[in-house]
């Protein structure tokens, strides 16, 4: 039995080794990232749940197994409002690097809390991976260069197991979403299509017909079976592509990036909570000139006084003459049609540059051969 | 358990993640939250036909001026509650339904808490006092959208569309609800 136990130990290890490779980053990549995840959370996703405490405690219908499920109401207005600071200030520690282990843990767990009182309107939605994604990221350096109170140092072997355990979530509900469909998907016949079934109900009954969404209707429909077939691969494939290497990795990922690009263009549905999730696999300190530079601390102090004192202002006055807690993107609403409308631009002005990112370390990936091969060459 | 770090990580990862999976394949209704599922949405539709048709719910309400029932907006009428959450609120009557009442009732031993817990985790809980209260919150809102307060419609059609022009064909009224809100 212990032959057996040590046979399965290596061949795991094995594959978590493979994992590791292939989705490692480093420290100062990190760091920005989590810079990077404070201005999205900041500037277009800032989380908001004192609302739930202004409707009626009838339509509290919290789902089988949740932590709503646990309490009798929603709660008072006073505590979801706790939540939304909280959340604030725990963006800001994020940011700015304040003790960020704690605050993307807090942030993470309270993020959580507030969505599980949300989701009891009957509805769950399915953004779990940012939190999840911020909560495993607190257990690495991101919070250590850039930093206006850096965190303690972890190891790089923890530092990659997390990062590799991150991957293999990502993979998991990659899965969940494609299982169902490869069963019902996959039927070789050109007369039931899964894609416009999302498209059609989305564009006639949701009224989402944005940007590119009146191109579909101008295509046979028998064309987008393609698209059926191409949607159970690529979310059936993540964990073949982690277990291939670093390039195939992110080449699946920057696929992903096109994948969302496409959702937003033409079903509109985009999804951008995922863009920070795919970056946190990229070394974007190698492409962004902005890595390179040596910040002084009284630069450092100028952007963290600069960016909290926005972020407060912004809040206060929207408190004050709104009573409620949103994105300062809400001031763009005034350009567009409506909130889906904005929340497409917003879609496009992420995934964009995060396909960009994810393209150019795909293009380095592939023409730089791995350290392995250079051995092997020289 | 240091001899077998690997093992013991991924046995870990399938305890936490293939449960809430299973739940939510066996039913949508036992899709538990957090968990790590991603949106799946495999439903498919003949696209062989020109003409699609969907279930369209709306809410009405009667018109202060002239008391004819009208389609309310729902851009103006249903903030703050995200949109997203309609259609489950409109399943569930606008809770203004007492079908399934909260059980509540005082633990006094450890079998009678757990079939307590049991029941409210299953009741679908609107309380009479809570029906009240969620009347009074559409009462204010069809006011301040300038509609009579005393009667709440939901409305249920089957829209037909042309796939090709996206224009509707014709509009056939499945089913409607009325509330009395006073």
């Amino acid at each position: 039995m212990k032959k057996f136990f040590d046979w399965i130990e290596a061949k795991l290890e094995f594959l978590w080794r493979k994992a590791e490779d292939a989705s490692e980053n480093d420290d100062r990549s990190l760091s920005l990232l989590r810079i990077l995840y404070g201005l999205f959370i900041a500037l277009f996703a800032t989380p908001s749940f004192s609302w739930i405490g202004t409707v009626p405690q009838g339509l509290f219908l919290p789902p089988f197994f949740s932590l709503g499920n646990f309490f009798d109401d929603f709660p008072s207005y006073p505590w979801l409002l706790a939540i939304d600071i909280s959340l604030i200030i725990f963006t800001i520690c994020l940011l700015l690097g304040v003790k960020t282990r704690y605050a993307g843990i807090l942030f993470s767990f309270f993020y959580i809390i507030g969505c599980s009182f949300q989701f009891s309107f009957g509805k769950i939605d399915h953004g779990i991976m940012f939190p999840v994604f911020i909560f495993g990221l607190s257990f690495t350096n991101w919070g250590v260069s850039y930093a206006v109170i850096p965190d303690q140092r972890v190891s790089k072997q923890v530092q990659r197991r997390v990062l590799a355990i991150l991957a293999v979530l990502l993979c998991f509900g990659m899965f969940t979403a494609g299982a169902e469909k490869m069963l019902s998907w996959i039927d070789l016949d050109l007369e039931k299509g899964g894609f416009l079934s999302w498209f059609y109900s989305g564009f006639f009954n949701l009224e989402r017909k944005y940007l590119l969404a009146p191109f579909v209707l101008v295509v046979p429909p028998q064309t987008f079976e393609i698209f059926d077939y191409f949607a159970v691969v690529f979310e059936l494939s993540p964990m073949i592509a982690l277990l291939a290497g670093r390039r195939w990795w992110q080449l699946w990922l920057f696929i992903a990036c096109l994948f969302h690009l496409g959702n937003t263009t033409l079903l509109n549905i985009p999804f951008s909570i995922h863009a920070p999730v795919y970056l946190s696999f990229i070394p974007v300190s190698s492409f962004l000139k902005i890595a390179q530079i040596q910040w002084s601390k009284a630069q450092i102090a100028l952007f963290a006084s600069t960016m909290t004192g926005v972020i407060a202002i912004h809040h206060l006055f929207h408190f004050s003459s709104s009573n409620s807690i949103e994105s300062p993107v809400v001031y763009a609403l005034p350009l567009v049609e409506n909130k889906v409308e904005l929340e497409l631009y917003v879609g496009l002005l992420v995934w964009i540059p995060t396909t960009f990112l994810i393209g150019l370390a795909v293009t380095k990936a592939f023409n730089n051969p791995s350290p392995k091969k250079q051995n092997q060459l020289s | 358990m240091n001899q077998y770090p690997n093992c013991w990580l991924t046995l870990l990862l399938a305890f936490i993640l293939l449960p809430p999976f299973a739940l939510k394949t066996l039913s949508e209704r036992l899709e538990p939250y957090p968990a790590i599922i991603l949106p799946s949405g495999a439903g498919k539709i003949d696209v062989s036909v020109r003409e699609v048709s969907f279930n369209r719910t709306s809410l009405w309400g009667k018109h202060e001026k002239n008391n004819t029932w009208t389609r309310i907006s729902l851009e103006t009428f249903w903030p703050p509650i995200p949109r997203q959450y309609f259609q489950p609120i409109v399943r569930n009557s606008l809770s203004l339904k007492l079908e399934n009442q909260k059980i509540i009732s005082p633990p006094k031993e450890v079998k009678e808490r757990v079939k307590e817990i049991m029941n409210k985790m299953l009741s679908n809980k609107v309380t009479s006092s809570e029906v009240d209260n969620t009347k009074y919150w559409w009462c204010q809102k069809l006011v301040q959208s300038g509609y009579a307060s005393d009667e709440i419609m939901i409305v249920s059609e089957e829209v037909k569309f042309d796939i090709e022009t996206g224009k509707i064909i014709t509009i056939k009224r499945s089913h409607e609800e009325i509330f009395r809100l006073d």
